[in-house]
């Protein structure tokens, strides 16, 4: 407690300090009477105060005529100690005056505790007011610092973002010094459609498909949370829910299967989507085996696309997909550009029109650092495939659904082909929402055992 | 509903009379406050020293790394104890909390002299004054300051043609707040994500819910409690009574459901508290279908919170997360958890943000007046319960000159926080004598 803020405790406090000159005072004064320059007044908590001398003067206090005013309480190996009366009495004095400078301040916080509790309805309001002011700050720090825009939000089935960027990434890769390439993306219902547009998004694994994906998913997010957004510019009609998905992890924790966590989280949007909704998808399906994912990617879109009619980012690598655009009006074939360098992919980041047409798997598994003769194999059994595939001309049509097609004539081609077609027996023979996360990895190492060595 | 209710016999009771015998006064009295908190762990004021006896010392001791020793017999067995210095039991408390554990602390309630005085047998006299659970804590050294530490109360009322009802009431008695809604059981798992409690309550039988049940085993820490808590006869009656009003229409528009659950949630309050009651705002209503339905995948795959790998660096919030204030940052995760769908509701806080943004002179001065600001509704709530200490008198001293402060500023942010100019005014006339104080 301040000094001059209650006059009792000032009171008090002197006197309780007045008391300790009163005892270095009377310090002095034993010392000048008894011609001991020793001498001292101390303090513990079995004596209280006393007077202590070293034991070669302790005699001449213990003689009259100085025994009269001390008397004798303890003798140590090298002191002596005594207390008189007058000490007692400020002793009592001062531990008094303690106590009450003590309980004299507990009043005073009771009191000013009282005090807050009963202004409590005012200070929380302004505590509540200091976050929200700390909140609006902090948003218009980061929307400056990070260049981010205002977002237009309206009741409208609209979502137009360009030059958008993820907040995360951009600021992990700002640290390295490098920069965001910024992509747009329109969801808005088009020139006479009622509903939102499903973007199809192909392209190889880490060009970006799934940093695009989340990265209007937090946009809209954070405009609806009253914040500046990171893009150029952005239109985004109330988004009601949000479903963002990505073909799962395992979760060993419950013992479901990867397949099966994907359909049980597919079916809820399915189910719960609406036409003011927000759907991203990525690579759903991809956790099973190729024809029945592929097929479920499939029927997911037709529904999403006539029956929930929301807004939607669908990332796939089934390239068969892309075929959908001329049955589906609202579909929208986007795909994440590369290019390819001496036989290298490199990856552009840049999110335009159109599909991919292969999936550069082979490419990324070589930056994977897969060795080489495997990588070698793999092409060959790819040019292979692919050029079965070339007499079939099905892809054009919505309904057919050509893939790796596995060809009739198998018979009449070399060993290679019956490596791969053995593989590919032995992977169609598997049922992974049938199996158990042990089973799955030892089917997983007898695959592998299949492999040609070289 | 108070803390010692009717006592159960304690096991001795039934025992052959030479082993009852055998039982300490201490020992009885032990027996019995424990057998009043059944569920937790019993920390047992002795001198400078929590103790824990039974079973609770072998947990105890498990979870904290304590050396488990004896204490005397009990019918012809060594007692099992182990113990926390009093001085540093705010660490002990935080990790068994955090253990997702619940702690009654039990005091000496008179100084051992007069029990002396009583005569040779007599035992000082002890009594709980205080649970500790993870939804219900004020001190800081145990609570997140840039997170809400929530009570959640789920009532529900089933109907006979399917489409059963979640009654929801949460509560942060570090901050007052306190809010209800209602959704259908399909909406839980994503309202649950969206509040994340620290702890929840719920009846025995949603407990045990083969739907519901599993959804509610996997928060952090789930206490069944008897049906009186969710008794919707007694509920408005109940609230009335914590608020001290004769009815609950003036505070708040609540529908039977809600109620039921905002009665539960105080009056397991005032059970953990054991009878100080943390003052709680009104309870707020949210209406449904006011925020943006998130599911609990959708959260975890947009890392908005936690990184997949569960770490908070990396997630969104703690990418936009500029706050210079616990309270701030609290209240961005709040809204990071919930956006909104009414479009006038985010442009009022568009419109906040870019004036801000418009006047960086403003905005900096406004964030070093902040800075300044201590936690006043944490601070608030542990004077309120007699935890307080000097500190946050002196917290609430500060926070009241940054209020002046800002007021001072106030032409500048007109329309963004009246209530901070309304309360400014307000306490302004109290700062002069509250401020001289310390």
């Amino acid at each position: 407690m301040r000094e001059g803020y209650e006059p009792a405790l000032d009171e008090t406090r002197n006197l309780r300090d007045a008391s300790r000159l009163v005892v270095a005072a009377m310090q002095a004064r034993y010392a000048e009477e008894t011609g001991v320059k020793g001498l001292k007044i101390r303090h513990n908590n079995v004596l209280g105060y006393f007077v202590e001398v070293t034991a070669q003067h302790g005699d001449k206090l213990m003689a009259p005529p100085l025994n009269a005013t001390f008397i004798h309480r303890q003798t140590l190996a090298g002191q002596v100690r005594f207390t008189t009366a007058e000490l007692g009495e400020i002793e009592a004095k001062i531990a008094n005056a303690g106590d009450r400078a003590l309980g004299l301040e507990l009043e005073i916080f009771d009191r000013l505790c009282a005090m807050a509790i009963t202004a409590s309805e005012n200070l929380r309001a302004a505590a509540h007011a200091f976050a929200i002011l700390d909140v609006a700050t902090a948003l218009a720090k980061l929307a400056v610092d990070d260049n981010y825009v205002r977002p237009e939000v309206d009741s409208s089935l609209g979502f137009a973002i360009e030059g958008g960027r993820h907040p995360v990434v951009e600021q992990a890769l700002k640290r390295d010094g490098q920069p965001f390439i910024a992509n747009a993306c329109d969801l808005s219902p088009g020139p006479g459609q009622k509903s939102g547009q499903l973007w199809l998004i192909t392209g190889p694994n880490m060009a970006g498909k799934s940093t695009f994906l989340r990265q209007n998913a937090l946009i809209a997010l954070l405009a609806q949370i009253g914040s500046f957004v990171p893009a150029s510019r952005a239109r985004i009609g109330i988004v009601d829910r949000l479903f963002s998905r990505v073909g799962a992890a395992d979760d060993l924790a419950r013992g479901r299967s990867t397949f099966m966590v994907e359909m049980v989280e597919t079916a809820v949007i399915l189910n719960q989507a609406s036409e003011r909704s927000l759907v991203i998808l990525d690579e759903i399906g991809r956790g099973t085996a190729t024809f029945d994912g592929l097929s479920i990617a499939w029927a997911a879109i037709e529904h999403l696309h006539e029956n929930n009619r929301c807004r939607t980012l669908f990332a796939t690598h089934y390239h068969e997909l892309t075929a959908l655009s001329a049955k589906l009006p609202r579909l929208f074939n986007a795909t994440v550009r590369v290019k390819e360098w001496q036989g290298d992919v490199v990856f552009l980041h840049e999110v335009l029109p159109g599909s991919a047409d292969r999936s550069y798997g082979i490419q990324v598994a070589k930056l994977a650092g897969l060795p080489q003769p495997v990588i070698a194999r793999a092409k060959s059994v790819l040019a292979k495939l692919e050029a079965q595939d070339r007499g079939q001309t099905a892809r054009a049509l919505a309904d057919d659904l050509p893939l790796f097609a596995v060809p009739s004539r198998a018979a009449a081609e070399p060993a290679p082909r019956s490596e791969a077609e053995q593989l590919i027996e032995a992977v169609k023979a598997l049922h992974p929402d049938e199996m158990s996360p042990r089973e799955a990895l030892e089917a997983l190492y007898a695959l592998r055992a299949k492999l040609p060595k070289q | 509903m108070t803390i010692q209710q009717s006592i159960p016999v304690p096991p001795d009771a039934t025992q052959p009379a030479e082993a009852a015998a055998r039982v300490t006064p201490m020992m009885e009295q032990y027996l019995e406050i424990k057998a009043a908190n059944p569920g937790l762990l019993l920390f047992y004021r002795m001198g400078d020293f929590y103790e824990l006896f039974f079973e609770d010392a072998e947990i105890a001791s498990k979870a904290l790394g304590i050396i488990l020793t004896k204490r005397g017999k009990h019918q012809g067995m060594d007692i099992p104890m182990c113990g926390v210095p009093v001085e540093r039991s705010d660490d002990y408390l935080h990790r068994l909390i955090a253990l997702g554990h619940r702690v009654a602390v039990c005091e000496q309630m008179e100084d051992p002299a007069a029990a002396r005085a009583r005569g040779n047998k007599s035992v000082v006299r002890r009594d709980v004054v205080r649970l500790v659970t993870p939804g219900t804590l004020t001190e800081d050294t145990l609570l997140d300051a840039r997170a809400n530490n929530y009570l959640l109360a789920i009532a529900r009322a089933r109907a006979s043609a399917g489409g059963d009802r979640i009654g929801l009431a949460w509560i942060d008695i570090s901050t007052s707040e306190f809010i209800v809604t209602e959704c259908s059981t399909g909406e839980l798992a994503a309202t649950l994500s969206r509040i994340n409690p620290n702890e929840a309550i719920v009846t025995d039988a949603l407990y045990g819910d083969p739907e519901l049940g599993p959804l509610l085993r996997e928060l952090p820490a789930v206490t069944p409690l008897t049906r009186d808590f969710f008794d919707s006869a007694t509920a408005e009656r109940r609230l009335c009574d914590y608020f001290a009003v004769a009815t609950m229409d003036g505070l708040s528009a609540m529908s039977r459901l809600e109620a039921t659950a905002a009665a539960a949630a105080v009056t397991y309050i005032d059970r953990t508290q054991v009878g100080k009651r943390p003052p709680l705002s009104p309870p707020a209503r949210e209406a449904a279908g006011t925020t943006m339905a998130i599911d609990p995948a959708t959260r975890a795959n947009l890392e908005l919170t936690r990184t997949l790998a569960g770490d908070r660096r990396g997630s969104l919030l703690d990418a936009i997360d500029c706050t210079v204030t616990p309270a701030g940052s609290r209240l961005l995760a709040q809204r990071l958890a919930a956006p909104l769908t009414d479009s006038a509701a985010i442009t009022r806080r568009l419109d906040a943000i870019a004036t801000f943004v418009a006047d960086s002179a403003v905005r900096d001065e406004l964030r070093t007046t902040l800075r300044a600001a201590p936690d006043m509704s944490r601070a608030l709530a542990r004077l309120s319960v007699g935890r307080g200490g000097p500190r946050d008198l002196a917290g609430l001293r500060d926070g009241i000159f940054a209020a002046d402060s800002a007021v001072g500023n106030r032409y500048h942010c007109r329309g963004i926080a009246p209530p901070l100019a309304r309360s400014g005014a307000r306490i302004r006339a109290r700062a002069g004598r509250t401020t001289s104080a310390d």
